[in-house]
């Protein structure tokens, strides 16, 4: 019984984890999809928009 | 000792990203060709305590396009300590106008002599210490790919061996001397940089430096001094503007260095590339001949090499993996639900997506190793005429390409397009372009309907995707994104041999958001989707058909009756695949109940004909774009109204496909 309350908490927990940062992330778009996200420090400047 | 902050600037496709990678031990996203970096990008530089930022590639301190200003503004705004400036050595002339430009600003830089044995190999000979010597800085030459060079450039850096510049490289006629001293006089004093730097790009009427002086003292009191230097340039030489006249200069200051510093030798070498070229740029031959190195790409990703591995994966999978997971179940004494949960959601939903890891990651090996031999480049070049016919232009195919992979980067490259509504078309055409994710519903649908022409047919959905880009292109470029004709112009990079290592980590890199994705997100939605299909309004372990998932199917389901899969299944996976174009596979995976692809394969075998399954297909090629993609478009177009756009014609474009192809097959009697 222990085992099933255990092995339920952690599949339902990170599931609901995995699928509520992902679909956080996906809405931040460019940032989130770069391959350089952990050594970036700049934060993705705002270009501001040509003329 | 503070931080340093060096930054890294070059023209596009001298090997900036290659060696930013090297010297801050990250590895970001490298391709033969012009464009790749986007947005300046900072890493930690190895052995000094100090930041490394890459700029997009530009020609010239006057910026043209949205990428170019990025570096620019750098050098107005930013607190930095010195520049390293990437040269191509096969193309000294062209760079070294940039470097100029570096110099006249005036802050400590060093110059790093890239594809040093490319210009050897052709026949170039650069004296190396007195281009130094007039130019006042260090130069080491460089193999940024191998890491040749590599050291010498990281010493100099950590003993700040980096100096000022020779800011008087460059001349003017008298008249023009005496404007600029004039000008000078008028700039405020603790300018960051030279100040006859400024003077200098106030003239060429430089935008971003413009706008960053006008903060200071109104630019209007430049006004005579810009009309003055007009003038005077129109009567007294032959160019158009002050900013022609200027690059005229910098030239002439340039044919006087490469002539006391280069020697040029004759050799053959350069005309093998020329041959090269001559049949793969042929305007008859070039689109069949990419047509052909795309469906030999696909042979080896299905038919070849990619199933049978795929195969091997999936047996192993259902084989092994699933038997061990069984018995350990057993076991540990799991009950009922946590058996189902585990089997026959997160196995059958996260494996049914992994066994298609060998098939992405053969056709981005492939992409990589025609993006790293410079194929591709030639590609956007033979693609600019048929571009341009539909209002695009060149440049425009290489978003589409990286949209091949996944579509995120794909968007984000169009901005390397100058013309703001080229820009727009081609960030709402990029999606149309298949990436990896449905390449893996296409699999399982071709291992199940089509096993003899798995390639052949997934061959014709990507091509589809391309040709409804194009065609669209003209329909909108023609009605609502009206536009000024803009020009293409592609340097095209020397051909070169591959480079295992990195044509390995560009394919890792290209395929690892699969992987990754798989564990995280596919993982969440496969056990979110499993709960929906266990539960139901009656309570849990319903039956299937009266399960939440079959409601929510069903009740969009109708919609694509017309269309041939008008099935609660085929409803409730292209409303999970709007997250993600994989979840289709994971959905169908767990709806179906199959413990392998094979079983799996049977079971959507009796639901689809081929043809509801080709329609099906095409459906998922174009329907929607996925949920990251729709807000990087929301990001990169700042509008709303076209990110709404985006979604409904992509959704109406395939509805009427599926709709034809449907149609149409079954009066043929499909």
């Amino acid at each position: 019984m222990f085992v099933n309350i255990l092995l339920g908490i952690v599949i339902f927990g990170y599931a609901g984890f995995a699928l509520f940062n992902a679909i956080r992330k996906s809405k931040k778009g460019k940032c989130a999809a770069c391959s350089l996200k952990n050594s970036c420090s700049s934060n993705c400047s705002v270009i501001p928009n040509q003329k | 000792m503070n931080k340093l902050e060096i930054g890294l600037i070059g023209n596009p496709n001298t090997g900036k990203t290659s060696l930013f990678n090297s010297l801050t031990g990250t590895y970001n996203y490298v391709g033969n060709w012009s464009g790749v970096t986007v947005e300046k990008k900072v890493g930690s530089l190895k052995e000094i305590n100090g930041n490394l930022i890459d700029l997009p590639g530009v020609y010239s301190l006057n910026p043209l396009t949205k990428d170019e200003q990025v570096a620019t503004n750098y050098f107005l705004n930013e607190n930095f300590n010195s520049i390293i400036n990437i040269i191509d050595a096969s193309q000294l002339e062209r760079n070294l106008h940039l470097t100029l430009q570096i110099a006249e600003y005036g802050k400590p830089f060093m110059i790093g002599l890239n594809m040093y044995d490319v210009a050897l190999r052709s026949g170039m000979k650069i004296d190396v210490e007195k281009l130094s010597k007039k130019l006042h800085v260090p130069i080491i030459p460089l193999v940024a790919r191998t890491g040749k060079g590599i050291t010498d450039l990281l010493s100099i850096l950590k003993k700040n061996e980096v100096r000022n510049p020779n800011t008087k490289l460059v001349s003017f006629d008298d008249e023009i001397e005496q404007i600029i001293t004039d000008m000078m006089s008028l700039l405020p004093e603790n300018l960051p940089g030279n100040a006859r730097w400024y003077a200098v790009q106030i003239l060429e009427e430089n935008e971003p430096v413009l706008n960053y002086v006008n903060e200071l003292v109104p630019i209007s009191s430049f006004d005579g001094h810009i009309n003055q230097s007009n003038t005077f340039v129109k009567e007294n030489s032959n160019a158009k503007s002050f900013k022609q006249y200027a690059h005229q200069s910098r030239r002439k200051a340039i044919l006087r260095l490469i002539e006391d510093c280069v020697i040029k030798e004759n050799t053959n070498n350069i005309s093998l590339s020329n041959k090269i070229d001559k049949i793969v740029t042929h305007e008859v031959l070039g689109i069949p001949i990419f047509l052909l190195l795309m469906f030999i790409m696909f042979k080896f990703t299905f038919d070849w090499i990619g199933t049978p591995l795929s195969d091997t994966l999936d047996s192993f999978i259902s084989g092994p993996v699933t038997d061990f997971a069984t018995n350990l179940l057993q076991f540990i004494g799991a009950s009922g639900f946590i058996k189902a949960v585990i089997l026959n959601g997160i196995i059958a939903g996260v494996g049914g997506v992994l066994v298609f890891v060998p098939q992405i990651f053969i056709l981005f090996f492939f992409i990589s190793l025609l993006e790293d031999s410079g194929y591709m480049a030639r590609v956007a070049t033979v693609m600019d005429v048929l571009m341009e016919k539909v209002g695009l232009n060149g440049k425009a195919f290489i978003p589409m390409i990286i949209g091949l992979g996944c579509n995120v980067p794909g968007i984000m490259a169009a901005r390397t397009i100058e013309q703001p509504r080229e820009r727009l078309l081609t960030i709402i055409l990029t999606p149309l372009m298949s990436c990896s994710a449905r390449l893996s519903v296409y699999s399982l649908f071709v291992a199940a309907f089509f096993k003899e022409n798995q390639a052949i047919v997934v061959f014709s959905l990507y091509l589809l995707g391309i040709i409804t880009a194009l065609l669209l292109a003209i329909i909108f470029s023609k009605t609502i994104l009206k536009k000024e004709q803009s020009y293409f112009i592609m340097e095209l990079p020397p051909y070169r041999k591959p480079q295992w290592v990195s044509l390995f980590r560009s394919t890792w890199d290209k395929g690892k958001g699969f992987v990754k994705k798989a564990g995280t997100f596919i993982f969440g939605g496969s056990v979110a989707i499993w709960f929906l299909s266990y539960a139901g309004p009656g309570g849990l372990n319903v039956q299937l058909d009266h399960s939440y998932l079959a409601k929510i199917g069903g009740f969009i389901a109708p919609i694509f009756e017309p269309i041939g899969f008008g099935t609660w299944q085929a409803g409730a996976s292209l409303l999970t695949g709007f997250l993600a174009k994989e979840v289709v596979v994971s959905t169908m995976n767990i709806i179906y109940h199959a413990p392998n692809m094979a079983s799996l394969t049977k079971v959507i075998s009796g639901a689809y004909t081929p043809l509801s399954a080709y329609s099906f297909l095409v459906f998922i090629l174009l329907y929607i774009p996925c949920l990251a993609t729709v807000a990087v478009i929301k990001k990169e177009s700042g509008s709303t109204k076209w990110t709404i756009f985006s979604m409904i014609y992509s959704f109406v474009i395939a509805y009427i496909l599926s709709a034809l192809i449907y149609g149409i097959g079954t009066l043929l009697g499909y």
